[in-house]
């Protein structure tokens, strides 16, 4: 009855599905469900924060559990995106650096491609300069200004190769590189 | 103490077996049977806290269900819920022994009830 299941699928789910709308319809019941347990992981959070020790402890299987179902989500959802990439024509090559999208090809230098493999290795989620330094280039001694500058490149990569993403910038959060669908 | 099994390396799945396993008490806690009028105060007003607060959670998991997919509300319904309500229901299990031992030692039966 209880189900623990990281990274198994919902009932369903079918990643090998050639439909792109298949694909978009459970990245949106992962990102619906991990906003959920989010929620639900504030608050209990909150609420264990209040009571005594011992209790605390009982407790702490809930957050644990949550937290692994989340775990779970996440790798389903990245899953899911890659598999909307492969759906979509983009190949990504790491050998020569090389991006092609439906008929059109890239090659970039090494920090734009490091910088695109994270941001689509980590759809959807946001990262702060410090972060895209020290994850993506593995180089914090970098300055934030070379953060901006490949974004303006990468960008304009996208936009030349039509890929339906959009490397967005929001205040406090930082960068993602959101899908945007054909 | 023959129910408890080891951890199955499966959070949800240990706090369901938990959950049904009534025996089982927190750290520290000892047997009901033994204590003193303190400890057994001490303990009651450990499990009033925290079955308020996985009554409190379900409660928000129920309300917040309301609004999901059907996709969303069948995964919560398998994965969340039945885990709540199994530590709940051991919580208030746990907290009807202490409240008998309060009431076996004091005489004072509880008026938050």
């Amino acid at each position: 009855m209880i189900k623990g299941r990281p990274a198994q699928a919902l009932e369903g789910e079918n990643l090998e599905t050639k439909r792109w709308e298949d694909a978009r319809h459970w990245i949106s019941i992962y990102a619906d469900l991990l906003e959920f347990k989010r929620g639900i992981l504030d608050r209990v959070r909150r609420d264990v924060a209040n009571l005594q020790v011992p209790a605390q402890k009982a407790a702490a299987t809930d957050l644990k559990i949550i937290e692994s179902q989340m775990q779970g989500y996440q790798v389903r959802l990245d899953l899911w995106y890659g598999r909307i990439w492969e759906l979509q024509g983009l190949w990504v090559d790491p050998t020569g650096r090389v991006v092609r999208h439906q008929g059109g090809e890239a090659a970039l230098t090494k920090r734009e491609f490091q910088l695109l493999q994270f941001l689509l290795d980590h759809p959807h989620r946001y990262f702060t300069t410090s972060q895209i330094l020290g994850q993506a280039w593995a180089d914090p001694a970098l300055f934030p200004e070379e953060v901006r500058n490949y974004v303006r490149r990468l960008r304009k990569i996208l936009r030349d190769l039509a890929i339906p993403a959009d490397l967005v910038n929001k205040p406090g959060r930082g960068y993602s590189l959101v899908f945007r669908g054909p | 103490m023959d129910k408890v099994k080891p951890p199955s390396g499966r959070p949800d799945v240990d706090a369901a077996q938990r959950g049904g396993d009534w025996t089982q008490g927190m750290d520290g806690e000892g047997i009901p049977g033994d204590s003193t009028l303190e400890h057994a105060l001490y303990w009651r007003q450990i499990y009033t806290e925290i079955l308020a607060m996985e009554e409190k959670v379900l409660d928000r998991i129920r309300q917040l269900m309301n609004t999901q997919s059907d996709e969303v509300r069948r995964e919560v319904e398998l994965t969340n819920v039945p885990v709540v309500v199994a530590q709940a229901e051991r919580f208030r299990q746990r907290l009807g022994y202490w409240d008998a031992r309060v009431v076996q030692l004091d005489g004072h039966h509880r008026k938050d009830r």
